[in-house]
């Protein structure tokens, strides 16, 4: 394959990376954040400095990188999580642009908007980050079919129900988040080493916006939508280049396109186009187990 | 002599100057059977509330087995056994009828985060066991052919008997019922009652409290009744005393004098 | 030095407090945060920007705050009627409407950038000179402009809300909008007039801060955080609350740029509400922020 398609298909796996993280958060416990951009950035910008300038193997700080993030995550969620969602929400921009603020501020090592690019090169890459996205991917789904999955769902659709059996709303949100933003901040590790380069520009607000709309556009509550739309939407827009439409590239509307997509989808499908349904190989499984008795019997 | 299992002694809560319960205090034993009736708005469910801890106590205390639990939380109160359903069947929407009653045993599943996302054998146990009991639960009131189901496609009087499994499946010490035959039509009514004695047959320490508009259903499997009017009880008794109480039918059947 | 500096923060903090008064009374009434009010400031504020461009003589700035206003109102009706009304219809949960706010927001920021790009853009000059003195203390002019024009909405708004027929309706709404529909009161109009209400504080705040600063398609979305910020502080729903939250938040915030530096500020303010929202998650006016029971 070439380096493009290469590169491609690591932008689509650091998109479902990303959105499996958000998946947890607000499909399954029903957060809603705009700052899982800025746990990218945390755990990016530690994991490659610190190998950097410490002269530590890549390894070795992306541990560091995940547990920092980690802590961020725990010590923020405290006070943010006993308000209102949507206050939380807010709450979590504010966040993003501190976090790209201290970024700045400390430009002596990050080198601030420049970009930080002294990254090391990982070989076979691809590789890496396919295999890393498929361990997130299971995680993500066996988290979904656990006790956790069904509490965090209960505590979704009713949180006064959910406590009177014994679930602790409080504490398992804050598990989750705790657990949505390191997978954001492996994200995070996987796009500075596929870019080469990181900025805090990179983290904006918009690419948490981002992830949660790709969310929603493969349906609410449907993992398997959900990361069909984080690679699909992602490098769909790579094939409009050089487009353009009434002088206007196409490319550089895809975010306008995706939005208009999004306020359809929220007005006529509530529920994003898969909804709850899970895409899963079981259909096929019972179907060639019945033509494989059909054909024992017929044998017989 | 049976055991003492939930007691209160005159809870109180007022909203704003309305006093919605005055004082109320009762005792339910092992294995029995009380019901609490009275007209809309006699606080009945709030009564629920206090007791569950969804609402705080403007005054009197609540004792579980002996030990004070009127500073509790609703989650611990939940945790220690006081297990209940709601007036409008709150199942959980997202979840299958069969993952609505495991949801319920959850909160003391044995295995961490980190097991259940790398699949540790700890998880596969425990989901057996769970998996067992819920099933077991919904066989008891024959719902195990909807376990599959999303309850918003099952009728209402499926969705109820969902949640009664829903709050006995963790075994608890006190069983509340709010107006567990509302909206029920007579033949559910009558398996309902069925099955509340297959419930106390199989579990024979299980107190259960129960809200009812239905005098047919109280009647007829109540060990004792609490009539509330405005706030306050205003008699208690066997049934065939409440029956003809003067009070009790100005209040509560007064219509049909 | 810092009587300036004072006089300068609540300039700004007046101007915060029309976009937190914006955002709040959208709040108050259809009990969402209304995320797209940060994308309609910075429409407006380009709505304010070409309309001054595009006379050879550059018009008053009161015509430009007026129209920037109007446009405001035609702008928060339009994304009404395309992202909020048939959630109504369908009774969608918050969730919904927040993300539809959300993506409309960043749809005007997006389409700003398409077609003006990232650029920096300065209002014209409508002052001959950007100080004058009183005595011997010397003030800026547009702190002085946006001042004035900020108080006299804020004057006018507390007036509506407070005096008016309709500012009643609108409370009753905002306290219960079942009861306020039984008793008569036609909450479809009601969510009219809030939407206008709130397009006229986006038109001027729009005007107000692109005269202040330079504008760029982020600009609404980074000054309706601090919105928020004061309507969280100053307590959801409180009108009072939110505006005093706001002048206090723009005075902190210019001493703290002035002595400390605008990187670090943003650190500052938030971790201050951070640290606020823990202690007291009810804000100054003591309503809940909690989801409600």
């Amino acid at each position: 394959m070439s380096n493009y398609q290469l590169s491609l298909i690591m932008l689509a796996c650091i998109s479902v990376i990303s959105v499996s993280g958000v998946f947890a958060m607000t499909s399954l416990a029903g957060m809603f954040s705009l700052g899982q951009a800025a746990y990218m950035s945390i755990c990016a910008y530690l994991t490659f400095c610190l190998a950097k300038y410490l002269d530590l193997p890549v390894m070795l700080t992306a541990v560091v990188g995940l547990a920092a993030s980690g802590l961020v995550a725990l010590i923020i969620s405290l006070p943010a999580l006993k308000l209102r969602r949507d206050y939380f929400a807010l709450l979590s921009v504010g966040f993003g642009e501190m976090i790209s603020s201290i970024v700045i501020l400390l430009g002596k090592w990050t080198n601030a908007s420049i970009g930080f690019s002294r990254i090391p090169k990982v070989d076979n890459l691809v590789l890496v980050i396919l295999g890393i996205t498929a361990l997130v991917l299971f995680m993500v789904r066996n988290l979904k079919r656990s006790r956790f999955g069904r509490m965090c769902i209960a505590l979704k659709t009713d949180e006064i129900a959910a406590k009177s059996f014994g679930i602790d709303v409080y504490r398992l949100k804050i598990k989750i988040y705790v657990i949505a933003s390191m997978i954001a901040a492996v994200a995070g590790i996987c796009y500075g080493l596929r870019n080469r380069v990181i900025s805090p520009d990179a983290f904006d607000w918009s690419l948490s916006a981002e992830m949660q709309i790709l969310l929603f556009f493969g349906g609410t509550n449907s993992l398997t939508g959900s990361v069909i739309s984080a690679a699909a939407l992602k490098i769909l827009p790579e094939f409009l280049k050089g487009v353009s439409f009434f002088g206007v590239s196409l490319q550089d509307c895809k975010t306008i396109i995706y939005c208009a997509l999004i306020i359809v989808i929220i007005n006529f499908r509530t529920k994003g186009i898969m909804g709850e349904h899970e895409l899963s190989l079981a259909p096929l499984v019972k179907l060639a187990r019945k033509a494989g008795a059909r054909r024992a019997k017929e044998s017989k | 002599m049976s055991r003492c299992i939930l007691k209160t002694e005159g809870i109180r809560k007022n909203f704003g100057g309305v006093v919605a319960v005055k004082d109320f205090s009762f005792e339910i034993d092992e294995g029995q059977i009380i019901a609490i009736i009275g007209p809309n708005g006699a606080g009945k469910t709030t009564i629920f509330n206090l007791v569950s801890k969804i609402y705080e106590l403007d005054a009197g205390k609540i004792s579980l087995c002996g030990a004070d639990i009127t500073k509790k939380s609703q989650i611990e109160v939940a945790r220690m056994g006081i297990s209940r359903t709601f007036q409008n069947a709150r199942l959980f929407t997202g979840l299958s009828v069969l993952d609505n009653v495991r949801v319920a045993l959850d909160f003391a599943g044995k295995y961490s985060l980190i097991e259940a996302m790398l699949l540790l054998p700890r998880r596969w146990k425990t989901e057996r066991e769970t998996t067992r009991r819920a099933m077991d639960c919904l066989e008891l009131l024959n719902l195990d052919r909807y376990a599959g189901q999303r309850p918003a496609n099952l009728p209402y009087g499926i969705q109820r008997r969902v949640e009664i499994a829903r709050a006995l499946v963790s075994n608890p010490k006190v069983l509340m019922l709010d107006e567990p035959a509302a909206g029920l039509n007579p033949e559910e009514l009558f398996q309902l009652m069925d099955f509340l004695r297959e419930i106390r047959a199989k579990y024979p320490q299980l107190a259960m409290l129960i809200i009812e508009h239905r005098m047919d259903l109280v009647m007829s499997i109540s060990d004792y009744i609490y009539v509330q009017d405005f706030g306050e009880t205003i008699a208690q008794g066997v049934a065939c005393e409440i029956q003809n109480d003067p009070l009790v039918l100005k209040a509560y059947l007064g219509e049909e004098e | 030095m810092s009587l300036q500096l004072l006089i300068s923060g609540i300039s700004l903090g007046s101007v915060y407090a029309l976009i937190a008064v914006g955002f709040a009374i959208v709040f108050s009434v259809l009990k969402f945060s209304n995320f797209a009010h940060g994308g309609m400031i910075s429409a407006c504020a380009y709505i304010g920007y070409y309309f001054q461009r595009s006379f050879p003589s550059t018009p008053p700035i009161y015509v430009t705050i007026l129209f920037s206003a109007l446009c405001g109102v035609a702008l928060s009706f339009l994304v009404d009627f395309i992202a909020y009304r048939r959630l109504r219809a369908k009774q969608a949960p918050n969730i919904y409407y927040f993300l539809a706010s959300i993506t409309v927001s960043i749809a005007i920021v997006q389409i700003l950038s398409v077609f003006y790009g990232n650029n920096l853009y300065a209002y014209p000059a409508i002052f001959e000179s950007t100080t004058f003195f009183i005595g011997s203390i010397r003030f800026s002019t547009i702190d002085t402009l946006i001042l004035l024009v900020s108080l006299a909405m804020l004057a006018v708004l507390i007036y509506l809300i407070d005096k008016t027929r309709v500012g009643l309706a609108i409370r009753a709404v905002a306290i219960n909008a079942q009861t306020s529909k039984l008793m008569g009161i036609n909450s479809g109009f009601i969510i009219v007039a809030v939407f206008a209400i709130a397009g006229v504080l986006a038109g001027v705040s729009g005007v107000l801060l692109g005269l202040k600063y330079s504008i760029y398609p982020t600009l609404g979305s980074q000054m309706m955080l601090k919105g928020f910020i004061a309507s969280v502080i100053g307590g959801l729903g409180s009108l009072s609350g939110a505006i005093a939250a706001a002048i206090i938040l723009g005075v902190v915030e210019i001493f703290l740029t002035y002595y400390l530096g605008s990187l670090s500020t943003p650190i500052i303010l938030f971790g201050v509400m951070l640290v606020f929202l823990a202690v007291r998650p009810e804000g100054i006016a003591g309503r809940f922020a909690k989801d409600k029971v």
